[in-house]
């Protein structure tokens, strides 16, 4: 790992049971940089994403965070300034939890144990959930919450952590183009205004092409290609990743996947 | 007291509560001769069965909104028959029951933490297959338990008119120890349920504080066993919390609300079973399957409404 870089894996391998998941996986992450992470199901995306929180046991290569290296066993440190966003699950809407006080769980990670949330925590839950424009939701329960708004209130969770990295598993997944634009355009915002290095897992390859800078493809848990997102619009690289024929065409200076 | 407790308790007793025309004379001349709340008080074994019930029910309220929140319905169903499981096999092998019962609850909780967390292995099947396997074992140590079992029935129905004092103390150290778990960790708590992976992302010691609590309540339904029965703790841990789930959507509301019900359910039953002559436990489940029925029905969070 060089100097002045976030995080990085070199020749990571992980297995579940006999299945190799992950083999000799090479990424650097520095800071401030925006990655998409793209491949089919199954092609270890999100085990990949779990490598750098110490979700993912890994049995050979090296994960390293700010320096330190990474593993399940000592992860306790590095989880707290790195926000990890979940594919968005269904919660029963009698859950007895508002929108205000999820989003201040996600201070409870740096404030540690036997410690009460005091008003610089309040604030700063306050403050993550007007950046993602939700403040006006503060006291619903949050099984209440649309598709849309609890990926909002799970990105302003994340937020209210003050991580330096942000982890995101597919977070426009099932939502409705107004939502997924709205969560997008929230993503590249919060990116800017707080400063934060991002990897985005996700099968929307126009949401990448828009927004990260940099393409990572995995496939059969192998990294096959990453570099720049400019060059990472190839048709035969992306036909080859996803095994279907794809097209990239232009419209109105943007470059577009069709399928 | 005319009696000790201990010499006043048969098998009619423990199944037909403090009446029915064909028990035993002792004692349900108690009960036929005054029926109010003063004569109900001038007992001391009703006053530690009273006291008992009251703790029993609270403790066994507030443990439940950790199995009803984090879905452990399953695992709490498995950790309560092992304690009765593991109670009769204790007194078969000659052992005290509660011996038998704590070793059996702490064992099922350790186990069933891990196994709820292995990838790809379906907590439902263990569980069926778990309970089951628990129930042959009590089952078998019952069929093998010599001469009248009135003791080993006893833990099937539980009997809270044998309430000793030191099994009192048990529960109120488990009390002290749960309000300890909650007051500390509320925070984590809360952060946990319904988003636990994420909250493990961020660093909050999950596994810790889901072992703790499973542990808890392995602790707590072996200590009340002997009272309120194998059988019958389950609804006692798992029904108020289902009701106060109903009616609230602040998580410290619903830890109040269910030690609340609980207790309530376990008073009300108690003080039913003296008064028409019911068994004790079947009368505080139906209670509190009453006011759960009640609370769904006129559940201010139905279709979505707030409170």
């Amino acid at each position: 790992m060089a100097a002045g870089d976030l995080a990085c894996l070199e020749g990571a391998e992980v297995w579940f049971g006999r299945r190799r998941v992950l083999a000799d996986v090479r990424l650097t992450i520095r800071p401030g940089d925006f990655w998409g992470l793209i491949g089919p199901n199954g092609a270890g995306k999100s085990t990949l994403l779990g490598l750098f929180n110490g979700l993912t046991a890994y049995r050979s290569g090296r994960v390293e965070y700010a320096g330190r290296t990474v593993s399940p066993k000592s992860a306790a440190w590095a989880r707290r300034s790195i926000a990890h966003v979940f594919q968005a699950t269904d919660m029963d809407p009698k859950m007895p939890l508002t929108v205000f006080e999820t989003v201040l769980a996600g201070t409870y990670g740096r404030l540690g144990l036997f410690k009460k949330p005091g008003k610089r925590e309040k604030d700063l839950a306050l403050r993550s959930l007007e950046a993602v424009g939700l403040a006006g939701l503060a006291g619903r329960p949050v099984g209440h919450l649309s598709g849309g708004e609890r990926q909002r209130a799970a990105l302003a969770r994340a937020l209210a952590q003050e991580p330096d990295l942000l982890l995101l598993d597919e977070p426009t997944a099932s939502l409705d183009w107004q939502a997924q634009r709205e969560i997008l355009r929230t993503i590249d915002d919060l990116r800017r205004r707080f400063r934060l290095s991002v990897i985005m897992v996700s099968h929307d390859l126009n949401a990448v092409f828009h927004l990260a800078a940099k393409v990572a493809m995995l496939k059969d848990g192998r990294l096959i290609w990453s570099g720049p997102v400019e060059e990472s619009m190839d048709p035969d690289r992306l036909g080859f990743l996803y095994s279907v024929p794809i097209s990239i065409v232009e419209h109105e200076g943007r470059r577009l996947a069709l399928f | 007291m005319p009696l000790h407790p201990k010499l006043s308790i048969s098998m009619e007793y423990e199944t037909r509560g403090f009446g029915g025309h064909d028990a035993p004379a002792p004692p349900l001349c108690i009960s036929r001769e005054g029926q109010g709340m003063e004569s109900f008080l001038s007992y001391e074994f009703l006053r530690r069965a009273l006291v008992m019930a009251l703790v029993s029910g609270g403790v066994c309220g507030a443990l439940g909104v950790f199995v009803v929140l984090w879905r452990m319905s399953l695992v709490g169903v498995c950790i309560s028959h092992a304690a009765f499981a593991g109670a009769l096999l204790a007194l078969w092998l000659g052992f005290p029951p509660l011996a038998g019962g704590l070793a059996a609850a702490l064992g099922a909780a350790s186990l069933a933490g891990p196994l709820a967390e292995r990838p790809g292995f379906s907590l439902d099947t263990a569980m069926g297959v778990i309970f089951s396997l628990v129930m042959s074992v009590a089952m078998l140590a019952l069929g093998l338990l010599p001469g009248a079992r009135t003791e080993g029935l006893g833990l099937i129905w539980g009997s809270l008119l044998t309430v000793t004092d030191f099994d009192l103390g048990l529960m109120g150290a488990a009390a002290l120890l749960l309000c300890l778990v909650l007051l500390l960790f509320f925070k984590e708590i809360q952060a946990i349920i319904g988003q636990s992976r994420t909250a493990l992302a961020a660093g909050i010691p999950v596994r810790a504080i889901r072992y703790a609590s499973l542990l808890l309540l392995g602790l707590v339904v072996a200590f009340a066993l002997k009272a309120v029965g194998g059988l019958l703790i389950y609804s006692l841990i798992v029904t108020p919390a289902a009701t106060a789930l109903q009616l609230t959507y602040s998580l410290r509301g619903m830890f109040l609300l269910s030690a609340f019900l609980g207790a309530a359910a376990a008073v009300a039953g108690l003080w039913l079973s003296f008064r028409f002559s019911l068994p004790a436990g079947a009368a505080i489940v139906l209670v509190a399957a009453l006011v759960l029925a009640l609370s769904l029905v006129f559940s201010p969070k139905k279709d979505g409404r707030r409170p």
